[in-house]
């Protein structure tokens, strides 16, 4: 086995894996509560531009279907959440919001918002999600039945979700690379985006007039972002680099909401959700509450 | 597993779409000192114009850009289609609308004057959206 897959399949806490479950089916139910699919069901076909398998459908889905879906949706998700038959649960949900989130990207551009919380709860989908955490957990325990797991089959999930949010900015970074390359730093790029963005709206953005009417800070700012677009990858090698890289990644969405008002909250959630070990923040708040450690079921049976 | 990740991975290297998969271009692309924009304005029986923000119609609508820059490449009906279904967003918002005209407009991002630009925007009509349908650029709505 080589050492990336060594790594990838190492053994892994089930409560760190329960918090990306809770972390990702929550922001996944706040996705698909929005209005905005009830808005887009019924669009004129002349407009529809699908992707992916929604090309297969001849335009949006009916609205009568599409709030069939959100319910459905919805309910799973948090259903999911909380741990009650995610095996279940957890697919149906993760179904319906690739159709939902779908809809968003098929007025021809994607929602990349939506698509890095999907793509991170696929490891999740064949994953033993409930064993800790859930209420199919506690339901084990009550009935004396606790599951019988192993830790290996808790690590990569994680590990595997942590690789898909890496190489999302390291590849929105490669891109700006492949097809602008230096430039897009060394030229007054930033500042043409945010003029073009500013002047597209009704009120001017003063955030960005002020980053780009200074070109110093436009290239600051540009070539900051694409560093740690590029090098955020470091964070699975050197764990600790996280401290560093959430933070960074956060600052840039913030940055990005006030300049462009772009909102990329789904994405911040699934960053915080899985980089953060929530296990390790549950302990110690525990311990300063005076509380013990709380259980986990055990590795082997009693 | 590994089939995602090899997935997930290809489609990151080669810029490939397959959503939920895609190639994560996010303003990737190099920005110049001008600028393309494509703008709705609507046009009451009187001839007087107010521009149609789609976006704040409905979500539905939201493509218009894409749409109009590709409108040359639609076949007619496509495009009758899409400026009465223009046309008919337009009219949820101004009942009194006529027609609607769809502009491709080319601004210069420098020099400003303020928070705008210094020079005005230069206007090339792209369509005129009525009932029956699209009209060519330069072809004036009965």
């Amino acid at each position: 086995m080589s050492r990336v897959e060594r790594w990838l399949f190492a053994p892994g806490d089930p409560r760190r894996l329960a918090a990306v479950r809770i972390g990702l089916c929550s922001v996944l139910a706040l996705r698909l509560l929005r209005d905005v699919y009830v808005e887009l069901a019924g669009q004129d076909p002349a407009l529809f531009r699908p992707v992916s398998f929604m090309r297969l459908l001849p335009g949006m889905p009916p609205r009568g279907l599409v709030m069939a879906l959100q319910v459905a949706g919805v309910a799973a998700a948090v259903l999911a959440a909380v741990g009650l038959r995610s095996r279940l649960t957890l697919p149906l949900a993760w179904g319906c919001g690739a159709l939902l989130l779908g809809m968003a990207s098929s007025l021809g551009k994607v929602a990349h918002n939506d698509v890095i919380v999907l793509a991170c709860l696929i490891p999740l989908l064949a994953a033993p999600v409930g064993e800790a955490w859930s209420v199919d957990a506690a339901l084990a325990r009550r009935a004396r039945n606790p599951s019988l797991h192993t830790p290996a089959r808790h690590g990569w999930p994680v590990r595997t979700a942590m690789v898909v949010v890496a190489g999302a900015y390291f590849f929105t970074g490669l891109a700006k690379l492949v097809l602008s390359g230096p430039a897009w730093v060394l030229t007054d790029n930033m500042r043409f985006i945010l003029y073009a963005d500013s002047d597209a709206r009704a009120v001017p953005n003063e955030v960005a007039l002020f980053i780009a009417d200074r070109p110093w800070l436009a290239h600051a700012v540009a070539a900051a972002t694409l560093l740690l677009e590029v090098t955020f990858p470091l964070v699975l090698w050197r764990p600790r680099a996280a401290w560093l890289y959430v933070p960074g990644a956060i600052l840039l969405h913030a940055g990005i909401f006030l300049a462009m008002r772009l909102d990329y909250w789904a994405w911040v959630a699934t960053l915080l959700v899985v980089f953060v070990d929530w296990p390790a923040v549950a302990d110690r708040l525990g311990s300063r509450a005076g509380r013990p450690a709380p259980l986990t079921i055990p590795a082997s049976p009693p | 597993m590994r089939a995602f990740l090899v997935a997930f991975v290809v489609a990151g290297l080669f810029n490939l779409d397959l959503w939920p998969l895609t190639g994560w271009r996010l303003f990737s692309g190099l920005r110049h000192a001008e600028t393309m924009a494509v703008e709705a304005t609507a046009v009451d029986a009187a001839g007087h114009g107010s521009r149609v923000r789609f976006g704040r119609i409905s979500s539905a609508y939201r493509g218009l850009e894409l749409v109009a820059r590709s409108f040359g490449s639609l076949s007619g009906p496509e495009r009758d289609a899409a400026c009465r279904a223009w046309l008919q967003g337009a009219r949820t918002a101004q009942p009194g609308v006529v027609a609607l005209r769809i502009d491709e407009v080319r601004i210069r991002l420098l020099p400003r004057r303020g928070d705008r630009p210094a020079q005005p925007p230069q206007r090339t009509v792209v369509t005129t959206c009525t009932d029956s349908g699209a009209l060519p650029p330069g072809a004036l709505p009965p």
